[in-house]
């Protein structure tokens, strides 16, 4: 009966105010998502599932804009709620917020606000409250609230991307009074911060609908609510696309592009996510050797993968990086597709065609099992005896007291850097190099290697950090304990009337540049 | 009905949903690490270790089942991993939409089940009866996912009428109500055929004739009774299996009740909402079968003086 509750509201908003202007002039949104978060709490929950929501309700200082070449990719930094900034030192950021921005509740954003969302308490001390985040905000130490409007970020360690990082995950601002005063469980189900929608209303399960913060400080919102309602089957999700019960599904599968695209009504927006799709190779068994590990990636024809499973509409990075990353090397060598140098470099390692296993979890990532069959004929090809084994959880997969060789994984570019994703992944601390179920799985990455990491870690100089991230990539693809398959490809379907371009996160911005409706 | 007899089926209930307890407690921490569902496949390790500390997952899978059955004892189910909402409250939130697509979907079969039966089975091997049995068998076999996602694609997608998922309206119940409801309806209706077969067979019903009893008589009076029987038998059996079924449907449908909650928590190893909806369906399928063993003895007079016989 959703017409009859407008249709109230309206009536009620008229006889009110006696003005017909109040009547609603903007449409609602309906969003079909795959599933709900649990919490949105701003760095409880960092998966597609609640940053698709969150990021309507919160703001950062700094913004990412991800449109500024148009492509939904970029990384060029833009005034937030920090309308400039400014470096005090190689450890602190001196930033002035926007006078006069209204949280949902009204309340005015101050210095306070900031102090209190980054405090290491909330997200990243020792025992912190909500310890989901940690990791993307370590590397901050405290916020000095200089006066009502201005803060000074100061980090750990000198930090070339502490910029970066305010416009990446978990740095939104949150209403420090509300949130005192309501505790952490109750935000989580009724937050406030000073994003363009607020919370309307959520019932478990089915729905999260937000409404327009029309005092938003970045203009009126375009839509009156935005609702996202949760389809989990992708059938539905098509089908109520079509049929005008949602304007937005999220989650289209590659092979129902075609379909969605033959109606005049529906249009589709795919966009090529800042998220790699990589394979870890266990350096145990016959994968023990560097040799049979390059081998196999070598003999894997990304190509032909890219354009079977996602139409060729993703690509393959040169490297470990993307070319949003601020040092993007533009001239490191892609990933080699040939079979010859693969066959010779098991000659050469004496691989007697032992069994390889590649285990991987079955609906975790997408296409990964169809990737999986036509990589095993790849490998099968130069001589590689790769045996699949799909199975159901990721426990499965890292079983300490079954064989394994090969595991699918996923590196998120979490800063347009290597210490969004390279660093810590694939670096000292990360699960590859230190593997928490097996110690023999672990990587024993050359010295060398991570004396890198440290210099792209701790030094200033952009430069000496690029020629750093050079040499380990060179570490890297020699030593082989990994490879990347391709970015995947992330589709999005609406109706024809809804423009809105998505991200290379899965942020869903519906911010007023972002979302706006042609007259049916 | 004696009081041996309710203590026994009591006992037996309790037995039973301890090991419905007991056998999903084990089966959904050996099968899977809730910390790797839960959070970002490249989070890093201390974060896994804090929430692993933090659920009580880092003691021995010994002392967390004690610790549960005590909880479990104090009437305590847990929290929710995912959102940290009371287990039992979340379950229960979504309990009257499962009973109210599970309720319709019965009346739906029993309403077609049980007249199309008869029906067959008084014009019994002519080709109605035949054409009848054909629906059922392929009612039944089909799947309800395969079902549910046909009725889709013809009743929103090509013509419109009904909305796609959700349980905003009554309409948004009507497909979800015959994908659950076709294959049970079409059991129904096979059961309900040979009940009245068997019946129509025997002496009394000669007797009846023989009295002089007209036909509506003889089928609402001597038949239906017995006939009931093992339709009751059969409709109680299968609500179980239609708490089951559900759990397609409602996900098909994005119907928001305890079968899509289960999927979701099974996916997520969200232990406490997992462990808490078997132990509701559980209990709501011994008590069924309870009420089934109560209903005979009202039903049947045989049964009844066999109960009192044994005191």
């Amino acid at each position: 009966m959703d017409w009859l509750r407008h249709f109230t509201v309206a009536l009620t908003m008229t006889g009110v105010l006696a003005s017909p202007a109040f009547a609603q002039d903007r449409p609602d949104l309906t969003v079909a998502v795959n599933n709900l978060p649990g919490s949105l709490e701003s760095i409880e929950e960092m998966g597609n599932v609640a940053v698709r929501i969150t990021y309507s309700m919160f703001d950062p200082l700094i913004r990412r804009n991800f449109l500024a070449d148009g492509s939904g990719r970029a990384s060029k930094l833009e005034p937030a709620l920090a309308e400039s900034w400014k470096r005090i030192d190689d450890r602190t950021l001196e930033l002035k917020l926007r006078e006069g921005v209204l949280f949902h509740n009204g309340d005015e954003l101050t210095s306070d606000d900031v102090v209190f969302s980054l405090n290491p308490a909330r997200g990243h001390g020792y025992n912190p409250l909500i310890p989901a985040s940690r990791d993307l905000l370590m590397s901050l130490s405290h916020v000095e609230p200089i006066d009502k409007y201005t803060v000074r970020i100061v980090s750990k360690e000198p930090d070339i991307l502490l910029e970066q990082r305010l416009a990446g995950y978990a740095m939104w601002i949150v209403n420090a009074k509300h949130y005192l005063r309501v505790g952490k469980d109750a935000f989580a189900r009724n937050p406030v911060g000073t994003g363009p929608y607020k919370m309307d209303e959520w019932v478990d399960g089915e729905y999260i609908r937000l409404a327009a913060h029309d005092d938003y400080w970045d203009g009126k919102p375009t839509a009156e609510e935005i609702t996202f309602t949760t389809v989990p089957e992708v059938s539905a999700r098509i089908a109520g696309l079509v049929s005008g019960e949602y304007d937005i599904i999220v989650n289209v599968p590659p092979d129902q592009v075609e379909v969605l695209e033959s109606y005049n009504d529906v249009k589709v927006e795919s966009i090529v996510l800042d998220n790699s799709h990589v394979l870890v190779f266990y350096t145990v068994g016959p994968l023990e050797d560097a040799r049979v590990r390059r081998a196999m990636a070598l003999s894997i024809d990304r190509a032909l993968l890219r354009e079977a499973l996602w139409q060729d509409k993703n690509y393959t990075p040169n490297g470990h990086q993307l070319p949003s990353y601020e040092m993007w090397i533009e001239d490191y060598p892609e990933f080699e597709y040939s079979p010859e140098k693969a066959r010779a470099l098991l000659e050469e390692a004496g691989y007697d065609g032992e069994e390889i296993i590649y285990k991987l979890p079955l609906n975790y990532y997408l296409l990964s099992l169809e990737a999986a069959q036509a990589m095993q004929q790849m490998w099968a090809e130069v001589g590689l005896n790769v045996k699949l084994e799909p199975v159901e959880n990721w426990s499965q997969v890292t079983d300490a007291n079954s064989l394994v060789h090969v595991r699918p994984w996923s590196n998120t570019h979490r800063l347009p850097d290597p210490i969004g994703s390279f660093v810590p992944q694939w670096g000292i601390v990360g699960e590859v190099q230190e593997n928490s179920q097996d110690a023999a799985r672990s990587w024993d990455a050359p010295a060398r290697f991570n004396e890198l990491h440290t210099v792209m870690i701790t030094s200033t100089s952009m430069a000496e950090r690029k020629d750093a991230y050079r040499e380990a990539l060179d570490i890297w693809m020699e030593e082989a304990p990994g490879t990347i398959l391709y970015n995947p490809l992330e589709t999005y379907a609406m109706r024809a009337g809804v423009d809105w371009k998505p991200y290379s996160l899965y942020y869903m911005d519906f911010r007023p540049y972002n979302l706006h409706f042609a007259a049916d | 009905m004696s009081v041996r007899f309710v203590i026994v089926k009591l006992l037996r209930a309790i037995l039973t949903i301890w090991l419905v307890v007991t056998f999903v407690f084990f089966v959904l921490r050996l099968s899977g690490d809730p910390v790797a569902q839960l959070l970002p496949d490249d989070v890093d390790k201390q974060t896994v270790q804090f929430y692993r500390e933090l659920w009580g997952l880092d003691q021995p899978v010994g002392v967390q089942y004690l610790r549960y059955i005590e909880a479990l004892l104090q009437g305590d189910l847990g929290i929710s991993f995912r959102n940290n909402l009371d287990a039992f409250q979340l379950v229960m939130e979504r309990v009257p939409k499962t009973a109210l697509l599970g309720g319709t979907a019965l009346l739906f079969a029993l309403g077609f089940g049980i007249p199309l039966g008869i029906y067959a089975a008084l014009h019994r091997d002519t080709a109605i009866d035949r054409a009848i049995m054909s629906v059922a068998v392929f009612g039944f076999s089909l799947p309800n996912f395969f079902l549910g996602i046909m009725l889709i694609l013809i009743f929103s997608l090509q013509l419109r009428w009904l909305p796609s998922s959700g349980s905003g309206t009554w309409w948004h119940l009507l497909m979800p109500a015959v994908t659950l409801g076709t294959g049970f309806g079409a059991q129904i209706a096979r059961y309900a055929r040979s009940a009245m077969i068997d019946v129509t067979n025997r002496a009394y019903m000669r007797t009846a004739e023989a009295k002089g009893a007209g036909q509506t008589r003889k089928l609402y009076v001597h038949a239906l009774p017995n006939a009931a029987i093992p339709i009751v038998t059969i409709t109680g059996m299968k609500i179980g299996e239609l708490l089951g079924w559900a759990v397609v449907t409602e996900t098909v449908f994005a119907w928001p009740g305890i079968g899509r909650l289960l999927t979701s928590a099974v996916a997520m190893r969200d232990l406490a909402v997992v462990q808490c909806i078997m132990l509701i369906l559980a209990v709501t399928m011994v008590s069924a079968n309870f009420i089934v063993d109560l209903a005979y003895g009202w039903l049947d007079p045989r049964v009844r003086a066999q109960r009192q016989g044994e005191r």
